[in-house]
């Protein structure tokens, strides 16, 4: 850039020039700075005002502007003479001007210093010119940058991060630890609707997604394929995977965490029954054993007839998860639809603490509530235990009436909660000295910030 | 060759996030807002929740992007009335209403000083006041006033023109017609508060004392009318007991039939300015299911550390005023926690929903909607609806729809 030539220009509209004694900051910042050129104008963001500026560029070579009036939140667009000329904007009417109320203090003895009001803004421009000087436009360095995505984790998140990023025209790879793409979409029997009228499960859409997935010649699929380190920097980065025995690093541009999820550890919930009583399961054996078409009792196999649902499964509770898991309170309706697809007499019972459906997604509570083989009740529960012939006894308080009352049912289903897979382990795996992890202010429970 | 542009149609937090992501990846964007500011709701808060920042926080930072990215441009009073073509190549005609008020405003406000004429504040929903000439509001973007024609008296009065020392302001400015070629649309269009006129049994714009939920974000906010004093309507005395309904108008087929996502949360958050205020007040809040969901459990356990806030499980039937004192009784279904059927409050807020803008005032743009007013077509098209025009959503989840469709949007016009 050519050699540098400030040119201040202080604004006296918008209640400047009344305020301020213009005489002590001129002088002031003429001693101080001695910008080449230095106007006072009535309104500067006016036609006139900005082609005395647009002529000094013009006529004496000024090619840095400190723009002395309002905000750089207002005007931006008007203050803008064009790329070559660096603009600063000295904002002495909204942090001095407007905002400065006389604290009363007596007249300055010394004849030089001015009232604290002109002393603030002949800073603000002071410090502006400084700015100006020591400035130097910045010059891009574009380097080539990768520009294939990397994928990490193939389930429902991954899968539609990767078409979407190949449908946008670029390169994908898709890293899926296990031997098959779909996570734990691929397992369930059913989703939970996902268009209006929002009432219905459906068939699950996983299938259709792989497919295209695998389709597309844009997105290389790795399965049974773990990341061993990522290193560089975004746009740049080295990620060493490995498949088999073998490794490769690929370069890439930038990564989506897609890992997905754990299931609450149930041998926790021993107080549940879990693990003590046959015919106790989690909600995510319960999409298994649905998935699979062996919905009956573990125990002995016989038909189910009757289910209990307890929600927050450790959810919401400051021993096991705090946090609520979202999903399950629409994942315990749809499981309730499947008990009660078994047999015409079956019946559910949805034991919870709030019925977290929000949104559209009421539709589908109020279908369960209009199912007569669904009963839902806010309680608390009490005790569970073995009943006889196989039976689970579920001990609740109803919230709503106050009262005690058992059930019982040949499968009780524990609503557990996710985990994110991020928690405990380091899935980034970054070559990087803060850590094997994007740093994180831990403030969602284990859950990427 | 399709044309590569995206017309985003309103500028809440949605649309603007779906118009950034799509301009600062190269594409040029559109933002058609009818209001005088950009922001939408958001802007009228106090703070939001989880993190309870000032709106001007987040939104000044899509703000500051706009500014830097010559791709995107934005109207204001602007709306779409007509759209022809298809994906790749739509023609869009925009009337964009005249402001009266041009880019040589430096927000002085002398015009305001002199303007004889009042008009209730929209933006305060009408609990307070501006002239008929005003700021739209104190963070407002872009910072230019604004006329309200409906009740300026026009070339007759024109004391503001005298007043305006930069010539900003023109009383015979016109209404304008643009036609704009884009090959996507992004609907962003939000919402708009349930009508508190229909919740005829809870007092709803009746009873003084008996106000909403965001007029209680206006009180609360040290902007608005009160300057963020916490008071009563009819007296402006300072409430020692506070009743919040939720889901008033929510969960109702005969008013809204859905589940409004937010108003929970907003209830809790709610909480922390009356705290803020009034270390004593008592709240009690009438909820039907307490919607904490996911990572928000942490907002409502800290709430339910408070021992002057009672949460109630039981609906609302009937909100009366107490003649003389200017109380207001709520009468609610026998419930759980050990409250009587009527209870005395001083303040009660209705926790009123969200309802899909466009579904009180129709958009010129054939696209399908649900019986509720909520968009639920349009891909096929490349028109897709974002944030709250397309469900209840809190501001989070309503910006990641918001970059989800931009990447769509960019899928259309990049074919
Ligand atoms: C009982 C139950 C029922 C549910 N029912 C529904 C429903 O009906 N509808 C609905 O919308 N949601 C439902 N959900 C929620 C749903 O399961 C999740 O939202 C969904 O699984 C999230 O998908 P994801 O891709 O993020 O995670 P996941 O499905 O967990 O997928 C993550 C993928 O990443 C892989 N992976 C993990 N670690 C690594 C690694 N280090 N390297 C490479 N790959 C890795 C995994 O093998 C897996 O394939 C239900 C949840 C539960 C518990
Ligand atoms: C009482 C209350 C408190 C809340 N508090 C929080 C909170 O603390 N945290 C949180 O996350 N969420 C909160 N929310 C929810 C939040 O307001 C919404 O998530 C958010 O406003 C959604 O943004 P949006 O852009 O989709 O819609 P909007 O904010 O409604 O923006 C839509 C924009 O489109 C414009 N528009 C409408 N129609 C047209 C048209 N035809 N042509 C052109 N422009 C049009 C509107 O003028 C507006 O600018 C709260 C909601 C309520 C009711
Ligand atoms: S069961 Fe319902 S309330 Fe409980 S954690 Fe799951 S979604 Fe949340
Ligand atoms: S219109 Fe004129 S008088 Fe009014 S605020 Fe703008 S510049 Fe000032
Ligand atoms: S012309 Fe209109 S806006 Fe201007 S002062 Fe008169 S009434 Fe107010
Ligand atoms: S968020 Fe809460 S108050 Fe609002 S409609 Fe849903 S349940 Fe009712």
């Amino acid at each position: 850039m050519a050699d540098k030539k400030i040119g201040v220009y202080i604004c006296t509209g918008c209640e400047i020039g009344e305020n301020v004694n213009m005489e002590k900051v001129t002088e002031y910042i003429d001693e101080e700075c001695s910008p080449a050129v230095m106007k006072q104008v009535p309104f500067l963001c006016g036609k006139e005002g900005l082609a005395q500026i647009q002529n000094d560029i013009d006529g004496e070579g000024v090619n840095r502007v400190c723009v002395a009036a309002c905000s750089p939140r207002v005007m931006w667009d008007v203050f803008d003479f064009g790329p070559d000329v660096v603009v600063d904007r000295a904002n002495i009417r909204e942090l001095a001007v407007w905002s400065f109320h006389d604290p009363g203090l007596p007249e300055p003895e010394e004849d030089e210093m001015s009232d604290p009001l002109t002393m603030m803004v002949r800073d603000y421009i002071k410090m502006s010119v400084a700015k100006l000087d020591r400035k130097t436009k910045p010059e891009a360095e574009p380097i080539e940058l990768d520009k294939t995505i990397m994928v990490l984790g193939g389930g429902l998140t991954g899968l539609t991060a990767a078409l979407d990023t190949a449908e946008t025209g670029y390169d994908v790879v898709l890293v899926e630890k296990e031997d098959k793409l779909g996570g734990f979409a691929a397992k369930m029997y059913k989703q939970t609707p996902t268009k209006h009228p929002y009432e219905k499960a459906e068939a699950p859409s996983i299938n259709e997604l792989i497919s295209r997935v695998e389709a597309n010649d844009k997105i290389k699929v790795m399965t049974k394929t773990s990341l061993q380190l990522i290193k560089g920097a975004p746009g740049k980065f080295k990620a060493t995977v490995k498949q088999g025995d073998e490794e490769q690093v690929l370069s890439i541009g930038s990564v989506i965490l897609a890992t997905g999820w754990k299931p609450y550890d149930a041998s926790k919930l021993d107080s549940l029954g879990y693990g003590k009583i046959k015919n106790v399961v989690t909600n995510v054996e319960l999409e298994q054993l649905a998935k699979n078409g062996k919905l009956n009792r573990p125990s002995d196999g016989q038909p189910v007839l009757s289910a209990a649902f307890i929600q927050c499964a450790g959810q919401r509770d400051a021993e096991h998860l705090s946090y609520c898991s979202s999903v399950c309170c629409m994942g315990s309706l749809k499981q309730a639809g499947y008990i009660r697809e078994l047999n015409d007499e079956a019946k559910a019972y949805i034991f919870y603490k709030d019925m977290r459906t929000p949104g559209v997604y009421e539709n589908y509570y109020r279908a369960a509530q209009d199912d007569p083989g669904i009963f839902l009740t806010k309680s608390e529960i009490q005790e569970v235990t073995e009943g006889e012939n196989g039976k689970v006894l579920v001990k609740v308080t109803d919230n709503l009436l106050g009262e005690d009352f058992e059930v019982e049912v040949d499968l009780l289903v524990l609503a557990t909660g996710m985990v994110p897979t991020i928690a405990d382990e380091p899935v980034l795996k970054l070559g990087y000295r803060l850590g094997e992890q994007i740093p994180d202010l831990d403030l969602f429970d284990g859950f990427a910030d | 060759m399709s044309n590569n542009s995206i017309l985003v149609i309103g500028g809440g937090f949605s649309g603007l996030t779906a118009a950034l992501e799509a301009a600062e990846v190269g594409h040029e964007v559109f933002i058609v807002e009818k209001m005088p500011y950009l922001g939408g709701r958001v802007a009228q808060l106090k703070h939001y929740f989880p993190k309870l920042c000032p709106p001007s926080c987040g939104l000044e930072i899509n703000f500051q992007r706009i500014k830097n990215n010559p791709r995107v441009k934005y109207f204001t009073l602007a709306e779409v009335v007509g759209v022809s073509g298809g994906p790749g190549n739509y023609e869009v005609k925009i009337r964009i209403k005249p402001r009266y008020v041009n880019n040589n405003c430096t927000a002085c406000d002398k015009c305001v000083e002199v303007c004889p004429v009042e008009r209730n504040s929209d933006f305060d929903f009408n609990v307070g006041k501006t002239k008929a000439i005003y700021r739209p509001h104190l963070m407002s973007f872009p910072m230019r006033y604004v006329i309200d024609d409906q009740v300026c008296e026009g070339t007759s009065c024109a004391k503001c023109v005298e007043a305006c020392e930069y010539q900003a302001i023109d009383l015979e400015e016109k209404e304008k017609e643009i036609t704009l070629n884009v090959g996507s649309l992004l609907v962003a269009t939000g919402w708009v508060p349930y009508d508190v006129e229909k919740l005829t049994n809870l007092g709803g714009g009746q009873i003084p004392n008996v106000i909403t939920n965001m007029q209680l974000e206006r009180l609360a906010a040290p902007a608005g009318p009160t300057d963020g004093k916490i008071q009563r309507p009819s007296d402006g005395a300072e409430p020692k007991r506070i009743a919040f309904v939720q889901c008033a108008g929510s969960r109702d087929q005969n008013h809204l039939d859905y589940c409004s996502y937010i108003c929970c949360m907003a209830s809790l958050k709610h909480c922390t300015y009356i705290r803020e205020q009034y270390p004593d007040a008592e709240v009690v809040i009438y909820y039907i299911d307490l919607r904490a969901p996911g990572r928000y459990e942490k907002f409502l356990n800290n709430i339910q550390q408070d021992e002057k806030v009672l949460m109630v499980k039981g609906k609302v039937a009937k909100i009366e005023e107490e003649p003389g004192s200017g109380d207001v009784i709520v009468t609610a279904e026998d419930i759980m926690g050990g409250l009587k059927v009527e209870e005395r409050f001083n303040l009660v807020v209705l926790a009123t929903g969200m309802q899909p803008s466009i579904a009180v005032e129709d958009l010129a743009l054939d696209v399908a909607k649900d019986d509720q007013g909520f968009i639920i077509g349009g891909e096929e098209k490349g028109v897709f609806a974002v944030g709250c025009a397309k469900m209840p959503l809190d501001v989070m989840t309503s910006a990641e729809t918001a970059t989800g469709a931009a990447l769509k949007a960019i899928q259309t016009v990049r074919r």
